[in-house]
């Protein structure tokens, strides 16, 4: 199955279309969930008032920032097995996305915590710090592909990388779980809640599509790059051997 | 514009804080691309030239 | 295949750790200096000296970890001799973890067994428990070593990697500091934390060998 993704001649003309197509569907839902974010969905007294309107920002991206990680270890580890180019490919355009709607997370949760828990960051918050941290493996892993001087040996380190903060995630949010749950602050409001209703479920996932779909043509944009830059290095050299 | 109680500042930030880094990515995103193009094309006719 | 060349790669990375300066004194001076820059920044209330010393020793070890973990794989990579450990046919996981326990040995384990010293002078109290805390120190240092160890070996053919180690270890240093500090809180939940301690190292002892062998055998290329 790897291998008919695996040709770029493929990937470019299936994504021609595509990634436009994402673009306006993600595009389509995100209005939606903002419309309904911002104007319809009434206020949730027990979650604070207006503020839970944030939700509608703050979870998407709290989703993808997970998704990204996941998909970054996915295409690492296929790359670091079956050798696709495009995995590789695939991976290094994922990063940067993926780092950026982290810091969406990052930042709205934070603002959503000023009002809600009367400061800007909570380190009794296991979601918060987990967040933080899968922000900085982002930025490790950015970090050491910019440091390789050839492109195979950033794919390579990178997947080594990846794979190695994959498989330490789920330690990594097992502790802080433990630090948090030890020293819950009585001033956070509810984890939990109640019960979500319809109203706000409904504009919540439609906005996490729409996220989701965005995030998924911005990929494919850079893939298609990607591509293209490393047909015009392969181009440049050739033009220097002919001299 | 929608009406808010007393947070409405720290709603209108986070949106406007969403939206800002979401499109200056987008932005940046579809600069690189059409930068690309535009040099893999022109490195393309210079190749069919020189062959 | 004998174990002959992971005997010295051992021997090898012991006797680079040790001639580096004046021994573990060299590490050890790092831990006394950024332990003492602590009450200067803070101040010496005894209240808060003694709530903030367990923790003040273990930012210092992972940050003498990072420091005496820089050079540890580079240095084999520019003059070749990495080259020679890949071809002695033995399991280069091994060689890597053998080099790695050198370096605690030399810079890791002084610093946890000087740890009581730096614990008095953060006011806690001279009791046996300072001991056992020694053994954390020393349990906790080496996942602390054994992560660095990776971002040592990914970033081995990097000019200036010091950075980029600390940034590749940081999110990986985390369960370990936090069981680490747990276990010394004495509060609720602290009783279970050395354990997990234990088993984040185990894990690290586990993993971390084979992520090095993967990123050394890349930085022969």
């Amino acid at each position: 199955m790897w291998s008919y993704f695996a040709n770029p001649h493929k990937f470019l003309r299936l994504s021609d279309w595509l990634a436009p197509a994402f673009y306006s569907l993600g595009a389509a839902c995100i209005a939606y969930g903002l419309w309904q974010g911002l104007w319809i969905v009434p206020k949730d007294e027990y979650q604070g008032g207006d503020i839970m309107r944030v939700m509608f920002v703050h979870v998407p991206a709290a989703w993808l920032a997970m998704a990204s990680y996941s998909a970054l270890a996915i295409a690492s580890f296929v790359w670091f097995v079956w050798r696709h180019e495009l995995a590789d490919i695939a991976a290094k355009a994922i990063a940067p996305i993926g780092a950026v709607w982290t810091a969406i997370c990052l930042s709205t949760g934070s603002i959503w915590g000023k009002p809600t828990w009367g400061t800007w960051w909570q380190w009794d918050d296991a979601r918060m710090m987990s967040v933080l941290f899968l922000f900085f493996l982002f930025l490790g892993y950015m970090a050491l592909r910019a440091a390789m001087d050839t492109r195979q040996k950033a794919a390579r380190a990178g997947a080594i990388l990846a794979m190695v903060g994959a498989i330490n995630i789920p330690l990594i949010k097992f502790s802080v779980d433990l630090f948090t749950s030890l020293h819950q602050d009585a001033s956070v409001i509810t984890a939990d809640g109640p019960k979500m209703a319809a109203v706000y479920l409904t504009p919540l996932l439609v906005s996490a599509i729409g996220h989701s779909l965005l995030f998924g043509g911005l990929v494919m944009t850079r893939m298609r790059t990607e591509i293209r830059e490393r047909r015009i290095a392969r181009l440049r050299s050739r033009e220097l051997e002919a001299f | 514009m929608p009406d808010f109680d007393k947070n409405a500042a720290y709603i209108w930030a986070c949106y406007a804080l969403g939206a800002l880094l979401i499109l200056g990515t987008t932005l940046q995103v579809i600069l690189a691309a059409r930068a690309a193009r535009k040099r893999l094309a022109q490195l393309a006719a210079n190749d069919t030239d020189g062959a | 295949m004998s174990a002959a060349p992971i005997l010295a790669a051992f021997r090898q990375s012991l006797g680079e750790a040790w001639a580096g300066g004046a021994g573990a004194l060299l590490p050890l001076g790092f831990l006394g200096g950024a332990a003492v820059l602590v009450p200067l920044g803070i101040g010496s209330d005894v209240e808060t000296l003694k709530a903030v010393g367990p923790g003040i020793i273990w930012v210092a070890l992972a940050l003498a970890s990072l420091v005496t973990l820089e050079r540890i794989f580079q240095s084999d990579a520019e003059d070749g001799t990495l080259d020679l450990w890949l071809q002695t046919g033995a399991p280069v996981s091994a060689i890597a973890a053998a080099k790695t326990i050198a370096h605690w040995l030399s810079a890791g384990l002084p610093l946890a067994l000087f740890s009581p010293l730096l614990a008095l002078m953060f006011q806690a109290e001279a009791s046996p428990d300072l001991l056992v805390n020694a053994g954390l120190y020393a349990l906790g240092s080496l996942a602390f070593f054994f992560w660095g160890g990776v971002g040592a070996a990914l970033s081995a053919t990097v000019r200036r990697g010091g950075l980029l180690i600390s940034l590749i270890a940081l999110p990986l240093y985390v369960p370990t500091a936090i069981f680490g500090a747990l276990a010394m809180s004495g509060g609720p939940g602290s009783a279970g934390a050395p354990l997990f301690l234990a088993a984040s190292t185990l894990f690290a002892c586990a993993v971390a060998p084979y992520a090095m062998a993967a990123a050394l055998r890349l930085a022969a290329d």
